[in-house]
């Protein structure tokens, strides 16, 4: 079968020409120490900062390794450019470390490559349930050249598609009885952003009554089971060799676990967002006051959300496998970025494959997709204004001023409100926030109908 | 539908499979000893040294790899005293407040600074302690010396120093050396699971009894920044550059102190002020990001800056991009002394390693 050749060569020209000369800068900071631990031999996590479980930054130090190989200097992965001081200091949303081109281009293609992936798993998966290249087309359209998948992944550099990617594949894979794999998929998520451990009980209650019907024993269904907890098993194993091997594990565990224990910010693509209209704006602060109470109440609500899906999902397998595992799994994921404190535009990735595959195939949803893949982009770019992340550009270019861009970040966070915010940026992350809240809640509403009107 | 049925998704369980093996490979292998040996490919030996009263010079060879760019070379004339490296303690205890420092600093300092100092292979203990931990550290004198305590929280704790205890002054006269950060030392004096209040500002007072009067100039000015390098600060390579409590460098020069910083008009961001056997390192003014001022205070530590004279030397290397071997006669603007100087060579890349020190005697 072949893939939309016209769409996936505009899709990789868009990135392309995106990568290099921009960056958000307070991650990709990150992913510059990271692969600099590479370069230099360090284990990945000796030095704190990379505060997530090991896939991604494996890839970063293999890259950093690769290019001391080669022979270029450390000053291939960027500089300190000291002229962003007082953007620095100001905002504490951006750092003064510039990732340079070929750094950029060089890390943003391994999740082009993800991109490409999880495209090419939408358009064969849609194409198999509908039986209509046309409505595949489509869908990998939707996904390759959707403006926010692009941005995340050409201009963030966020590595969530990974999670993305690993989350479709565990749930084609457990559709198709392929559980070993889909166990195995379904650890790479969980040890590239640890999210995707939110779908465990989930996932086990739908292999467990998918297709256990009274001609298949018990002992089908424990086979099943067991295949996809040795999958899940091997795997986790395999991606923590290393670790073991150098000694890190509890160096990761600290990193990953204790570095995190910070008083809270509430707001992003949560519920929290309402925080940004003006009438609101009171509860960041006593978010910040009050960070016990609100890492409760949100850590509950969070398990009663995933058990809700989880029976939602025990119920529609056994009428329809793909609808119950699909529509379960982004309930999961959604939910649990909805009731989180604070929830970055990137998390949507973990769950936008799966949902473009159910929209597409069951051609149900359309106005709500579209609204989150456009009001993240939104949110994204008013974070420190439009310009942010082309501080590469300005920096290894010139072609704007590095004064230019670092005053524009600091008058765009300063910037009082015109509208409903208590900032210019509020103004901004209001509706993108609540847009992105009402579409997912409107997607709820559609499933409930379809479960209403097909299954009833 | 029934989708096993020629289902063909082989291709997907394979790139799962690479996936896994390929990373897991690759990252042994990259850590592996053979690939990290090579990539730690620079090198500096000191090939002769030639100290007089008159001029020192001395005759580095330099080898390195492909992709090894920059070397900084330095070098100080050592004081008097004898020169320890020291084990490192770290006050983190989050039941305590804070106070000048980024909310992350008090815990990310201990795990900035030890990453820093475990990768370059330093060989004494780098402890983070509690606020007990730390008294019982103060209150044995008798290990003071070859010890070292980082405080940057911009507070002490109340069992630490008060306005009825003070264990911080007998231990450096005792031979420790006490580093400081976060506003004026002295001024807050925190309790357990209490938010500062005004009751817990010492002031200037405080300042007063650890470090003497006219050391830190009052009022503080809190996001002043020094605009010119010490020759210390150019011959390490110190950022940390906030001198809103910064010790007044007629103070330094009057105590037989080191000035490690950026200056702001008369006041230092970075100071050592002998006392006793030991001393007090102060980092002066607050603490926005403890990544960067940890490296400052690895390098500080490990290079013994604080055993010098005052005078340093310092060159940039730009090295060949080709892996080769290169010579460096390099004449010292200062004579030795008895004690001869400090040589230190470093990458002064971000996050680089390679570190060298070594002492030259007359």
């Amino acid at each position: 079968m072949q893939l939309p050749i016209g769409p996936l060569i505009i899709g990789l020209v868009v990135r392309l020409v995106l990568a290099p000369f921009t960056a958000w800068n307070y991650d990709d900071a990150v992913w510059f120490h990271t692969a600099l631990s590479g370069y230099y031999g360090v284990p990945l996590y000796q030095r704190p900062g990379f505060s997530y479980p090991p896939v991604w930054g494996y890839v970063l130090q293999i890259l950093g390794t690769v290019i001391h190989a080669s022979g270029f200097g450390p000053s291939f992965f960027g500089q300190i450019d000291r002229s962003f001081a007082s953007a620095v200091s100001i905002t504490t949303d951006f750092t003064d470390v510039v990732t340079a081109p070929g750094f950029n281009l060089l890390f943003k293609c391994a999740l082009f490559a993800f991109d490409l992936l999880t495209a090419v798993v939408i358009y064969r998966f849609v194409n198999q349930l509908t039986g209509n290249p046309k409505q595949a087309r489509l869908a990998f359209m939707a996904w390759f050249l959707n403006p926010f998948v692009i941005y995340e992944s050409a201009v963030h550099g966020a590595f969530d598609v990974i999670v993305g990617f690993a989350v479709l594949a565990t749930l084609v894979l457990i559709l198709i009885g392929r559980e070993y794999w889909a166990g195995a998929a379904w650890a790479i998520g969980i040890l590239t952003k640890l999210s995707p451990v939110t779908l465990g009980l989930e996932l086990v209650l739908a292999i467990a009554v998918a297709q256990n019907s009274i001609q298949q024993s018990t002992r089908f269904t424990v086979r099943r089971l067991t295949r996809f907890g040795l999958g899940a098993g091997v795997a986790t194993g395999c991606l923590a060799a290393p670790l073991l091997l150098q000694g890190s594990v509890p160096a990761m565990l600290h990193n990953v676990f204790t570095r995190a224990q910070t008083p809270i910010t509430i707001g992003g693509m949560s519920l929290s967002g309402v925080r940004y209209l003006k009438p609101f704006s009171g509860l960041l602060e006593w978010a910040f006051q009050n960070s016990g109470t609100v890492i409760k109440a949100t850590t509950a609500a969070q398990i009663i959300a995933i058990a809700l899906w989880a029976i939602w999902t025990v119920i529609m397998v056994r009428k329809d496998p793909v609808f119950g595992l699909f529509t379960g799994s982004v309930g999961t994921l959604a939910s649990f970025m909805l009731l989180s404190p604070v929830a970055n535009p990137q998390y949507i990735l973990w769950w936008l494959p799966a949902l473009t595959v159910f929209v597409f195939a069951s051609g149900r949803g359309y106005w709500s997709f579209a609204l989150i893949s456009l009001a993240p982009v939104v949110f994204s770019l008013a974070i420190l204004g439009p310009i942010a992340s082309l501080a590469p550009l300005a920096t290894y270019t010139h072609l704007i001023p590095v004064s230019a861009l670092n005053d524009q970040v600091v008058g765009w966070y300063t910037a009082p409100a015109r509208l409903w915010g208590a900032t210019l940026a509020d103004d901004f992350f209001a509706p993108a926030s609540l847009v992105t809240v009402a579409a997912i809640f409107s997607l709820f509403v559609v499933w409930m109908r379809i479960a209403r009107e097909e299954f009833s | 539908m029934d989708l096993r049925a020629g289902a063909q998704w082989t291709w997907l369980e394979t790139v799962i499979s690479a996936l896994l093996i390929g990373l897991v490979i690759a990252e042994i292998v990259i850590s592996s000893s053979p690939v990290q040996l090579a990539e730690q490919s620079l090198s500096v030996d000191i090939r002769s040294a030639s100290l007089t009263d008159e001029a020192s010079t001395v005759h580095l060879a330099i080898s390195h790899g492909l992709s090894d760019r920059n070397l900084d070379v330095a070098a100080f004339p050592l004081g008097d005293r004898p020169i320890r490296q020291s084990s490192v303690y770290v006050y983190d205890d989050s039941r305590f407040p804070a106070a000048d420092v980024a909310p992350t600093v008090p815990q990310g300092i201990f795990d900035h600074l030890s990453g820093e100092l475990i990768a370059r292979q330093y060989s004494l203990p780098v402890v983070a302690v509690s606020a007990e931990d730390l008294a019982n550290v103060l209150m044995d004198t008798a290990t003071a010396r070859g010890r070292v305590v980082v405080m940057m929280t911009g507070v002490l704790p109340a069992n630490v120093f008060s306005r009825a205890t003070d264990l911080v002054s007998p231990w450096v006269q005792a031979g420790g050396v006490a580093v400081w950060g976060g506003g004026a030392i002295g001024f807050w004096s925190g309790r357990n699971g209490q938010p500062l209040s005004g009751d817990d500002a010492l002031g200037e007072a405080g300042t007063q009894r650890l470090l003497g009067s006219n050391v830190v100039q009052y009022p503080t000015t809190f996001g002043r920044e020094g605009n010119v390098q010490s020759a210390f600060a150019s011959a390490l390579n110190i950022t940390y550059n906030f001198t809103g409590a910064g010790v007044s460098l007629g103070s330094v020069t009057a105590h037989s102190g080191l000035d490690l910083g950026w200056d702001a008009g008369q006041l230092t961001s970075v100071a050592y002020l002998p006392r006793g056997s030991g001393g007090f390192l102060i980092f002066g003014g607050e603490i926005p990001d403890e990544a960067s001022v940890s490296v400052d205070l690895a390098r500080i530590l490990m290079s013994g800056a604080i055993y010098g004279t005052g005078q340093a030397a310092s060159k940039h290397l730009t090295l060949a991009g080709s892996a080769t071997g290169e010579t460096v006669d390099w004449s010292l603007p200062f004579p030795a002394s008895i004690d001869g100087i400090m040589l230190v060579a470093f990458d002064p890349n971000p996050d680089a390693l390679y570190f060298f020190k070594r002492q030259i005697k007359p």
